[in-house]
């Protein structure tokens, strides 16, 4: 516990002064008025407000004690701002109810009165008192004071606050030049802010770029990347780093400052705000199920990449497995969008067979005429498509490939892409389920590839000769994104991905200020979604850059550089990188950085950090002022 | 106060009216937000909790949860955003970290963990936070009251600090026969970092009665306690007891010291010096070790189990020191007593002006190690060692019936009477750091080097500083760490390392917390200077026994 400071003992001057106002804590001027409100029948139902009332006017430095009737009507409220000057309260405390709803609405009262808005305290006696003891008055009432009275035991120790304004750099950094990286940085641009984006390799485009045909839209995925890199390439607002990196992030937001490493040489760039779209990987299946031993297993990404070169060799019988190394497998989670790919290739080899082929395709077999169910099922639903008048399914052209999907469950997400699935099964494209005790096995059988597997619904081991095997890994996080986590002070999660601060309500925030994420970076997800994100990221990003500054709150930790003996516990302990050692040796926070949770005042072990408006002071009175009367 | 009374005499009166004192320190975003839903919800819970509001419950201080326990609340509950959610991206496992060390101590304690609980509650569970609170008001029900015998804090004693008081103690320590040579303050370690501190001014104000507002001195804080003055002075001012009686004035005048670690390990004492519960102190004691309960020698372990839980975060192997006297004495044919019921030796609330507590402890402690018979107790601290040998002979109404050794002079007993064998062909070259109680406070400064003389293959090179001049380990009764503190810590290891020896012993657990803690991460020199590792002088010992 800090001891109050004193001022320099100079007999004399210091008495002579008048106090100033307001009143600092200690000091025999603290002039405290508590309003208690009914808010109606919610708290007066069941508290007995004027007796709280009473009580309170009995407690320590209070001057002034009132029941409201609703304290946030303009009344209650006017009625606050009049007491305030009358009886020149220099604290106030509110007790109704919560600070999360109400907080604000009385700082205002406070500030709009002259008193600095950190010189209110609530105290919640409505949703944490009235509202949960309905059946018991009496010890609602009781613990109605209790909480009055250690309001009043925090307020007198509040200290009045500054918020700290701070100015942004309208330029924001990408880092990544992917399609969620491009869009951003094109939406940021547009909108006439500087943005440099940075990518390491030696063009733009990501991971696109190995892909073939895109679902959704006509357009390959070639077409679609190249006019966003062409857009990028000639922005005369986008600053292109190729072959670069992101060295070094220190600042926060509004100034970050970083460095930019291309190609051995490294240039400094001052940012507002930083967006990451570094994208991810494709995770590389070695050892699973002939991975690496047979030369016509290859992942998804590869067959897009045979697909795109035309060097597709000649195939007949493909086999997609789904949930490779995912699910548990190895990875945990699921990538979500291997099922829709893995069935856009399989539609793309059925459409484009004879192209692929040239016009050697072979000889095409039916398909499910030894599962007699499937066969019917298509049948019937042939059968409604015609009723329907959405006109009769294309027939499987003549010699096409037969296609069989190994999957757990088929996760089409998303409005349309349903359909895509609906479409291959009418194409005739297979479907077998397996389950993760019975995966297929896959091995070579003369010049072809066997698949043994366990049919579910037959109850029978059966095998499948096929050509090639297709396996549907995982996008993963790429191996830097630890590093580039460390950089910028954000979390990434158990899988290795950029975690955002809030899955629903701020998916592509972090909970460090102007930082963002999107694209697959944050996890799998297809180019509608990195493209979506990215512009998201970009609007997020103009929000502070537009309006040119901050407002930091002032709920902030604070380093006594006398005591601070500079260990750094602190420092590793801020979750924001808000704290680093100066030259001198020891901890300083900045402000614009600080969120204020306290971690770091939390575990200082000399005590030398001071949680502005959450002192150990306060809470210590706080806490034992609750339990008066426990002893 | 009124109510505090109905609610005392509800405490006495028979366990059916029994209502706990729940405190829950909640954080803003997620679980204040699940009460306040749970409120919105009208769901019903029992009125005796009651909620503070921190932003993150990562701020929720060790020391708080002691603290809530000593203001006599029956159950604390600690909660926050569910791992993953937390507002502030990792405060809550920060918290989970804290909680649980606790959780640790409290069992230690005896009080039992399951007064404390750390639960996840989210913006929108509701039911789970009226749940929670419901379950766990039953069960703190049935557990009952806080144990603890915590009497009210006492209002500042006024009369504390009379230039009456003051005159007796600058008499009692010699303070009188001061000549202001200022040998005092050229010496002090803590002088030679800090320009402003100087213990003669202390004293000469004392003298003129100018320290009338001894609740605003902060130097009376500030000093170790080492007493390398003392040991300069000509005139020889019992420093160090003179420092400690203005504190135990302050004290009475309500100033609150600056403790490290918010004031947790006084915390710790307080508790143990306030109850009467089964402690679970001997977790450290291995299959290896032999103990009893009654013989003639009684090893004093003292707080080095619970440092092991405080300081976990560093890894600190406290007990191991604790193993080591016990194998060094298996080794020797000594099966020492090592009881369960051993408390705190008060030693650092002695040195923060709580008189009181001390000697609660001392009654306990001698009582314990009367009961075993013991007619010698051994001590690895030196502080356990100094409380023993000068306070509780001060205090205590009789005099103590047992031989008091450091472990160092027991040893050397051993040794003497052929009972500890060494192995042959040890290569070891060490320094000693000389632990302030131990030495000038005790006048035990040969002890632990003759050991290492009678052990061959060990060698001791010297630091610059020894004896009446070492400087120290920076911090005592862990109180004003601080910037100048590190300066001279630094000092110190740098000074070690200079020896060119392999390691650094110390002959006091808590000398080797806090230089362990000054090199640990950030150092304000080059790595290399400050480079040589720490060990306890009782772990060298057994380490070289012959197996």
């Amino acid at each position: 516990m800090e001891q109050p400071e004193q001022p320099a003992e100079t007999p004399g001057e210091t008495e002579e002064q008048p106090p100033e106002t307001p009143a600092e804590p200690g000091s025999e001027d603290l002039r405290i008025g508590v309003f208690v409100c009914h808010c109606g029948t919610n708290i007066g139902g069941f508290v007995d407000v004027p007796s709280v009332v009473e009580y309170t006017k009995t407690l320590p430095d209070v001057v002034f004690a009132t029941g409201n009737l609703y304290s946030c009507a303009e009344d209650g409220l006017a009625s606050i701002r009049d007491a305030i000057k009358e009886h020149k309260l220099n604290r106030v405390i509110v007790a109704s109810c919560t600070p999360r709803t109400h907080g604000p609405l009385f700082q205002g009262v406070c500030e709009e009165a002259g008193l600095n808005k950190y010189l209110f305290e609530f105290a919640n006696i409505r949703e944490q008192c009235s509202w949960v003891h309905m059946k018991e008055k009496e010890e609602a009432t009781e613990k109605a004071k209790d909480l009055v009275r250690s309001a009043v035991a925090k307020a007198a120790l509040l200290v009045p606050q500054e918020e700290m304004k701070v100015d942004v750099v309208p330029r924001s950094l990408v880092i990544g030049g992917g399609v969620a990286g491009l869009s951003a940085a094109l939406s940021l641009a547009g909108q006439r802010f500087d943005v440099h984006l940075v990518e390491k390799e030696s063009e733009l485009g990501g991971f696109t770029r190995n892909l073939n045909s895109l679902y959704l839209g006509e357009k390959s995925a070639e077409e679609t990347i190249k006019p966003l890199i062409d857009r990028v390439m000639s922005h005369e607002n986008i600053t292109v780093h190729l072959n670069s990196q992101v060295g070094d992030v220190s600042g926060f937001i509004g100034n970050f400052d970083t460095t930019i490493v291309s190609n051995g040489s490294s240039q400094e760039v001052k940012v507002g705000t930083i967006i990451i779209a570094t994208g991810a990987l494709e995770y590389l299946p070695d050892g699973l199920y002939g991975y690496g031993m047979y030369d016509n297993v290859v992942t998804l990404t590869e067959f897009e990449i045979l697909c795109k070169s035309h060097k597709l060799p000649k195939v007949n019988k493909v086999a997609f497995i789904q949930c490779v190394g995912s699910r548990g497998q190895d990875k945990s989670y699921c990538s979500r969008i291997c099922c829709v790919i893995s069935i856009k290739n399989a539609l793309y080899l059925t459409e484009k067979y004879a192209e692929l082929m040239g016009d050697d395709g072979a000889e095409r077999v039916e398909v499910g005429v030894s599962v007699p169910e499937i066969a019917s099922r298509r049948r019937r639903r042939r059968r409604m498509a015609v009723a329907e008048g959405a006109g009769a399914p294309a027939a499987a052209p003549m010699g096409g490939p037969e296609i069989t999907i190994f999957n757990r469950d088929v996760m089409t997400y998303g409005a349309n892409h349903e359909v895509y699935y609906n479409e291959a099964r009418e194409k005739r494209i297979r479907f077998v389920r397996y389950t993760p005790e019975n995966r297929p096995k896959v091995t070579q059988e003369g010049d072809k590839l066997a698949v043994t597997y366990y049919h579910e619904t037959l109850k029978t081991e059966r095998k499948l000769l096929a050509d090639m095997v297709v396996l549907a890994t995982p996008l993963v996080a790429p191996p830097d994104a630890a590093k580039l986590s460390k950089m910028l002070k954000v979390p990434i999660g158990r899988d290795g991905f950029f975690l955002e601060a809030h899955v629903k309500l701020r998916p592509i925030d972090f909970a460090t200020d102007g930082i963002f994420v999107c694209g697959t970076a944050r996890g799998p997800a297809d180019i509608t979604e990195s493209v979506a994100q990215g512009l998201g990221t970009a609007s997020r990003a103009a929000i502070p850059m537009a309006r040119g500054f901050i407002q930091a709150e002032a709920i902030l930790a604070q380093v006594d550089p006398q005591i601070c003996t500079g260990c750094g516990t602190c420092v590793a302990n801020c979750p924001y990188g808000a704290i680093r050692m100066t030259e001198e040796g020891v901890a300083e926070v900045l402000a614009a950085a600080c969120k204020g949770c306290g971690c770091c005042g939390a575990t200082c072990p000399e005590k030398a950090i001071t949680m502005m408006n959450y002192t150990d002071d306060q809470l210590l009175a706080q806490g034992r002022s609750i339990l008066q009367g426990a002893l | 106060m009124q109510e505090g009374e109905v609610e005392a005499e509800q405490k006495t009166a028979a366990d059916t009216t029994f209502e706990p004192n729940i405190i829950a320190f909640c954080c803003n975003w997620c679980s204040y937000a699940g009460a306040d839903l749970a409120g919105v919800s009208r769901l019903q819970y029992p009125p005796n909790i009651r909620i503070v509001r921190v932003m993150c419950s990562g701020r929720v201080e060790p020391s708080f949860l002691l603290d809530a326990l000593e203001s006599g609340a029956d159950g604390i509950l600690v909660t926050g955003c569910h791992i993953g959610d937390c507002h502030y991206i990792s405060g809550n496992k920060k918290a989970e970290t804290k909680v649980k060390m606790v959780q640790n101590l409290l069992d230690m304690l005896g009080v039992g963990s399951d007064r404390l609980r750390l639960e996840w509650i989210s913006a929108s569970e509701a039911s789970k936070f009226a749940e929670v609170m419901n379950e766990f008001n039953d069960h703190i029900t049935q557990l009952g009251p806080n144990p603890l015998k915590f009497v009210e804090r006492e209002p500042p004693d006024e009369q504390a600090g009379s230039p009456e008081i003051i005159n007796g103690l600058i008499q009692d320590t010699r303070a009188f026969d001061c000549v202001e040579c200022g040998k005092c303050t050229s010496v002090c370690p803590v002088a030679m970092v800090d320009e402003k501190f100087a213990p003669r001014l202390i004293v000469v104000k004392a003298q003129e009665g100018a320290s009338s507002d001894l609740a605003k001195e902060k130097d009376i804080w500030t000093c170790n306690t080492c007493g390398i003055c003392s040991a300069m002075c000509p005139y020889k001012v019992d420093y160090p007891e003179f420092i400690r009686g203005l504190r135990v004035e302050s004290a009475m005048l309500g100033t609150v010291p600056s403790c490290s670690q918010g004031g947790l390990l006084q915390s710790t004492m307080r508790i143990m010096a306030n109850s009467d519960f089964e402690q679970k102190r001997l977790d450290w004691v291995d299959e290896d070790s032999k103990i009893a309960d009654t013989g003639d020698v009684f090893f004093f372990t003292g707080c080095l189990p619970q440092m092991e839980v405080i300081f976990q975060d560093r890894e600190l192997k406290m007990t191991d020191i604790a193993r080591s006297a016990v194998k060094i004495m298996n080794k020797a044919g000594v099966v020492p007593v090592v009881s369960n019921k051993e408390k705190c030796c008060g030693h650092d609330l002695n040195w923060t002006g709580d008189e009181e507590s001390v000697e609660k402890l001392m009654d306990h402690n001698l009582d314990v190690i009367r009961k075993s018979g013991a007619k010698t107790v051994v001590f690895t601290c030196a502080e356990c060692f100094r409380t023993f040998n000068i306070d509780y002979q001060a205090m205590a109404e009789e005099d103590l019936d047992f031989r008091m050794l450091h472990i160092s002079q027991y040893v050397n007993e051993l040794i003497d009477s052929g009972k500890l064998k060494f192995k042959d062909g040890l290569s070891r070259k060490i320094t000693y750091h000389e632990p302030c109680r131990l030495s000038r406070h005790c006048g035990v400064y040969d002890a632990p080097r003759d050991t290492f003389a009678k052990i061959s293959g060990i060698d001791i090179v010297e630091m610059e500083n020894i004896r009446d001049k070492s400087t120290c380990c920076g911090v005592s009764a862990w109180m004003n760490c601080d910037a100048n503190v590190k300066k001279s810590q630094i000092d110190r290891m740098m000074e070690a390392k200079r020896t060119d020896a392999e390691v650094v012993l110390t002959a006091c657990p808590k000398c080797y917390i806090h230089l362990d803690c000054s090199v640990r991460d950030e150092v304000p020199v080059e790595k290399e200077m400050v480079d040589i590792p720490l060990e306890d002088y009782t772990i060298a010992v057994a380490k070289a026994l012959e197996d």
